[in-house]
């Protein structure tokens, strides 16, 4: 088994620098993580805005045609903001992508997407257990955040920002990941039995 | 081998060769290019299809900024053995991932990112495609695809192509061989045949035809042309034969032109050799004709080497013809006159034809010629030189006579004597006239003759030559006038004796040819410009006539109409001869026109200068100026010195006379020395040592005797004389024999033009003088009108001055305020008859010792009427009605006096 290096990444966020101008989902150099938090949310939001693109929700996950990919954020503000800024005005497969921020986890449930903030790792067994049944990817940061059940964990390799996926969790979410997305990542499984 | 020298055979495989191998050639290479084309389509597509593939692989790791991943992706085009290099951009164009076949070397560096698409360059397909992710372009692929395949495919295929081809080629070139001989064949038999005709000239041999198409054709017409061939050969020799004989005639014939030739003849060839002569060359200049063909022609017949020595080399264009000389053989030279011409023979120069013609005896009859002409024209020039010289010595004795004669008139003569000696006078003018005219001839002919060019007045020159002539027309009882086109001006320059002597010739020719009616003269301006004016003058008679095979003669010397009138009318017949040179000299031409019976006009032009002041210097004609004037006389002729000294005596003056120039200046010097001067000095031109010119130009040169003015008296005019006269300030300068009258004007004239205007002293001459000189101021007294009129028109047209008063009393108050030279004083008139008036005059005159003279006009002649006259104080008496004859006589006579 493989330990994820731990990640540490700043909640701090100042909202002055929303101004700063966020093209697309690439080309930000993932360096320097602890001086440059914004710009490590930045690339966050954008990987998450990403991930939508490679995942496939089952039929029934939206109401409608129409109905948009959402993408909560529990417990984290700034990121809100940075991902709102990210998806604006963008669609995936015809969908819109709608940002929201959750602080309870009873409502989870209408998410296709969850980021779950450093700082809510101890309510991860709480959310995991409301969201258990329903296609919702969560997304985490904090170490282990995959073993423990989380779909798609972020950690830096070599001040990169990288990702883990949990395909036990996809499978059971029923969540169609594309083999492209997979072979960037790093694939882990429930519960320090990693396969792969 | 020229292509044209091949045979037939080689032509006909080289064609099927050539054909073959264009057409199996443009076929490979069209065959090549298609595959070529085909293959890169294929490659490209191959490529496009790969770059879809990894891009939609990609990118995911493009969306997640996963390089590496990225890198191992691209590792798949390992598979692919001819992409070289790939890479991978982001979407801002910056290299994301790359992929190189040779990664050890890792030299790729990516190109810029170009427009998306396919691109062969520079041996490889180069292919840009975008990487599309949720339909947004995230990225762009590049591969590079190197174009081995298609070189080791193009290189395949060239060397299929060339078995291919050398294969055909050799299938060609079996087939070829075996075929070509149905159309080579028969005509290279053909050939064979044309062969063996030519080379035996055997024109019965025939082409056998084997085949009915185009050849067959060819050997049939080829046979025919023979047998036609065979047919002429015949003809021509024939004609041949005949040809020959004519030629060989024809060349006998020229040959024989050339050879008979009088003239000698050479001919040259392109070498400049000798090539042919003729025996007249033999004879004239003594060469054999062995001897001189193939010789040079340079130094062969020249008298010297040189550019002349050669002149027989002519050109077809530049024929010559010159009279030189040539050498013989035995070295002696011939006058001859050659002709050269360039040879040309079709068209190409072939040397040159020379001609000599042997002119020696023409030569020496035209230098015998020469002679004799140079001889006639020196002895023609002595002789006129001999009687130019002449004139100095006739002119000396003719003064002599004619002035002797005058001073015998003038003593008391009985009029036998008187009589007599008119007579001699006479003769003695006619013998002048004569001896000027042949001494102007021979002077002209001596080229001695000068043509002046002074101011004078035409009209009065016109008019006292007029006068002159009028006494011998009167006395024929011939009417003689003039008259001048408004437009003639009076002030020109020129020579007033020189036109003087013309009219005189021709209206004196007028007169004397002419029995009854009318001699006139007009004068008219044929044209002008601003300082030159050419005047016409037309001498018309009702005379004789002249036949028109004469009238060319007239001009000539010694020549008058017809030989008969030098006996009938007298005369040298140079006059006409004089005045056309004259008139020569004046620019101008004189010419005749005249029918027998019908009279004759003679015109003549001139051209005279336009005076530029025409003003007239007025001349005091006082006499008694003269009195006890010392006069100096210097003349070397001891009858001329005696004859000045008694003229000059009888006006009063105090002559002295010295015979030589040495002595005139020791005589100058010691009057000096006693303080006397001579303001007058006559100098006679022609002396020994010491001549007039030579004196009179040391007088000048004295400051003391600057003022005196001195006369040239010359008896041979010589060219430039008066030019002289005028530089050494000579005031006046006259021709030998000088008659009294014209003498006292010459002196009074240049004594009063000096003392009046001393700067410009004009020269006087006989011509200013008869311009002043017999024009006299008359004061006529008469109270009837007509009368008045009929005296004024008769004096006017005599050239002088008239003031009349209608009384004595008048003619008083008019006396008081102006001098006159004569006075016609009628008898008979109111408030003061002339009687009266005379006696008033002579009165006065007894104060001042003048003596005016003073003519009665009487109407009736009656005994007393004389005496009346005469003891009133009168000089002289005519009576009415005045004629003319009778008032010439008078005016002469007192014209004379007047000047005695």
């Amino acid at each position: 088994m493989q330990r994820l290096p731990h990640a540490r990444i700043g909640g701090r966020v100042c909202c002055a620098i929303l101004t700063v101008v966020i093209a697309g989902a690439t080309a930000f150099p993932v360096t320097a993580r602890q001086e440059h938090t914004l710009v490590e949310y930045q690339v966050e939001a954008a990987f998450l805005y990403n991930f939508a693109k490679f995942i496939e929700w089952p039929g029934d996950t939206f109401q409608t045609e129409k109905s948009p990919i959402v993408i909560c954020v529990f417990g984290h503000d700034s990121m809100v903001t940075i991902l709102d800024e990210v998806v604006r005005g963008k669609t995936i497969g015809g969908r819109e992508v709608a940002v929201r921020r959750e602080n309870e986890t009873s409502n989870l449930r209408g998410c296709q997407m969850v980021f779950v903030d450093e700082q809510e790792n101890k309510r991860l067994p709480l959310i995991l257990g409301s969201l258990a049944g329903s296609s919702v990817l969560v997304v985490g940061e904090s170490e282990d955040f995959a073993e423990r059940g989380g779909t798609v964990q972020f950690y830096l390799d070599d001040n990169k920002l990288r990702f883990a996926i949990n395909v036990d969790a996809v499978q059971r979410a029923h969540l169609n990941v594309s083999s492209r997305l997979l072979a960037l990542a790093r694939i882990v499984h429930d519960n320090g039995h990693p396969k792969g | 081998m020229r292509y044209s020298a091949l045979t037939i055979r080689h032509k006909i495989q080289g064609i099927v060769m050539i054909t073959c191998a264009v057409a199996l050639a443009a076929a490979t290479v069209v065959f090549t290019l298609y595959d070529r084309s085909t293959f890169l389509a294929a490659k490209t597509e191959d490529l496009v299809v790969s770059a879809q593939i990894i891009g939609a692989n990609i990118s995911a790791a493009i969306a997640f900024q996963d390089p590496h991943s990225a890198a191992e992706i691209l590792g798949a085009l390992r598979a692919k053995q001819h992409v070289v290099n790939a890479c991978i951009y982001d979407s801002a164009g910056k290299v994301f991932a790359k992929y190189s076949r040779n990664s050890g070397q890792n030299n790729f560096s990516p190109p810029a990112v170009q427009p998306y698409g396919v691109a062969v360059t520079g041996g490889k397909i180069m292919l840009f495609q975008p990487i599309v992710l949720n339909q947004e372009v995230i990225g762009t692929i590049y591969i590079e695809n190197d174009l081995e395949a298609l070189r080791e495919r193009t290189v395949r295929f060239a060397e299929i192509d060339i078995l291919v081809l050398l294969g055909c080629l050799a299938v060609a070139f079996a087939l070829s061989y075996r075929l070509q001989g149905a159309i080579s064949e028969p005509i290279r038999e053909l050939a064979q045949t044309a062969r063996s005709v030519s080379a035996h000239e055997d024109y019965s041999i025939r082409a056998i035809k084997r085949s009915e198409d185009e050849i067959g054709f060819l050997f049939d017409q080829f046979n025919g042309m023979l047998d036609r061939i065979q047919l002429r050969d015949v003809a021509i020799q024939k004609a041949h034969d005949q040809l020959e004989v004519r030629v060989v005639e024809r060349t006998a014939y020229l040959n024989a032109l050339i050879e008979n030739n009088p003239l000698a003849i050479m001919v040259i060839d392109a070498n400049e050799h000798i090539q042919l002569c003729n025996s007249a060359f033999e004879t004239l200049f003594q060469y054999a004709r062995q001897e001189a063909i193939g010789k040079s022609v340079h130094g062969f017949l020249a008298i010297a080497a040189g550019p002349k020595s050669i002149a027989e080399l002519a050109t077809a264009e530049n024929p010559l013809h010159l009279v030189t000389r040539r050498q013989r053989k035995d070295g002696t030279l011939v006058d001859v006159e050659l002709h050269t011409v360039g040879l040309v023979v079709n068209h190409q120069p072939a040397g040159s034809l020379v001609i000599y013609q042997d002119i020696s005896i023409r030569k020496q009859a035209e230098e015998a010629m020469q002679h004799a002409k140079e001889a006639a024209e020196a002895a023609s020039r002595a002789k006129s030189e001999f009687l130019a010289n002449m004139s100095h010595e006739i002119r000396t004795p003719m003064n002599g006579i004619m002035g002797m004669t005058e001073l015998v008139l003038d003593t008391e003569l009985d009029a036998e004597q008187r009589e007599y000696l008119n007579m001699a006078k006479l003769s003695a003018d006619s013998l002048l006239s004569l001896i000027n005219d042949i001494l102007d001839y021979s002077k002209i002919e001596a080229g001695k003759l000068e043509i002046d060019a002074i101011d004078f007045n035409l009209g009065d020159t016109l008019g006292d030559t007029m006068k002159t002539l009028s006494l011998r027309a009167h006395q024929k009882g011939l009417e003689l006038a003039y008259d001048f086109q408004p437009d003639v001006p009076d002030a020109i320059v020129g020579d007033p004796g020189r036109l003087r002597q013309i009219i005189v010739n021709l209206v004196g020719n007028a007169i004397k040819f002419t029995q009854q009616g009318e001699v006139i003269v007009h004068v008219g301006v044929d044209s002008r410009t601003n300082d030159d004016i050419q005047l016409h003058f037309t001498i018309i008679d009702t005379g004789i006539g002249i036949a028109l095979e004469k009238q060319a003669a007239i001009f000539e010397a010694f020549t008058q109409a017809d030989g008969s009138m030098t006996r009938t009318y007298g005369g040298t017949g140079l006059g006409l001869t004089i005045s056309s040179r004259l008139v020569e000299f004046m620019h101008g031409r004189i010419w005749v026109e005249s029918k027998v019976g019908h009279g004759s006009r003679f015109h003549f032009t001139a051209h005279f200068g336009l005076q530029k002041t025409p003003a007239r210097t007025v001349v005091p004609r006082d006499r008694m100026a003269l009195r006890d004037m010392r006069v100096l006389v210097v003349d070397d002729n001891a009858t001329n010195l005696q004859i000045l000294l008694k003229m000059l005596s009888t006006w009063h003056t105090k002559p002295q006379g010295v015979d030589s120039g040495a002595k005139a200046i020791t005589v100058l010097q010691e009057a000096i020395g006693l303080g006397r001067v001579f303001p007058l000095i006559l100098l006679d031109a022609q002396m020994p040592e010491m001549d007039g010119f030579a004196l009179a130009e040391s007088i000048k040169r004295n400051p003391e005797w600057k003022a005196v003015t001195i006369m040239m008296l010359s008896s041979a005019g010589q060219r430039g004389d008066a030019r002289r006269c005028r530089e050494l300030g000579v005031a006046a300068y006259l021709t030998k024999p000088v008659r009294q009258a014209e003498l006292l004007d010459a002196i009074l004239t240049a004594l009063g033009t000096k003392t009046k205007e001393k700067a410009e002293v004009p020269l006087v001459t006989r011509h200013s003088l008869r311009e002043s000189g017999e024009r006299l101021q008359i004061l006529l007294v008469e109270d009837n009108t007509v009368n008045q009129m009929l005296a004024v028109r008769l004096l006017e047209k005599r050239g002088h001055a008239v003031v009349v008063a209608e009384n004595g009393k008048v003619a008083l108050a008019v006396l008081d305020k102006q001098s006159f030279d004569l006075v016609f004083m009628d008898v008979q008139m109111p408030v003061m008859d002339g009687l009266q008036a005379t006696a008033a005059i002579r009165e006065r005159e007894r104060k001042t010792g003048r003596h005016i003279p003073i003519i009665a006009m009487t109407a009736h002649a009656m005994v007393g009427d004389r005496e009346r006259c005469i003891n009133a104080g009168m000089d002289n008496y005519i009576t009415k009605p005045i004629m003319p004859e009778e008032l010439s006589n008078i005016l002469k006579q007192y014209s004379a006096l007047s000047t005695v």
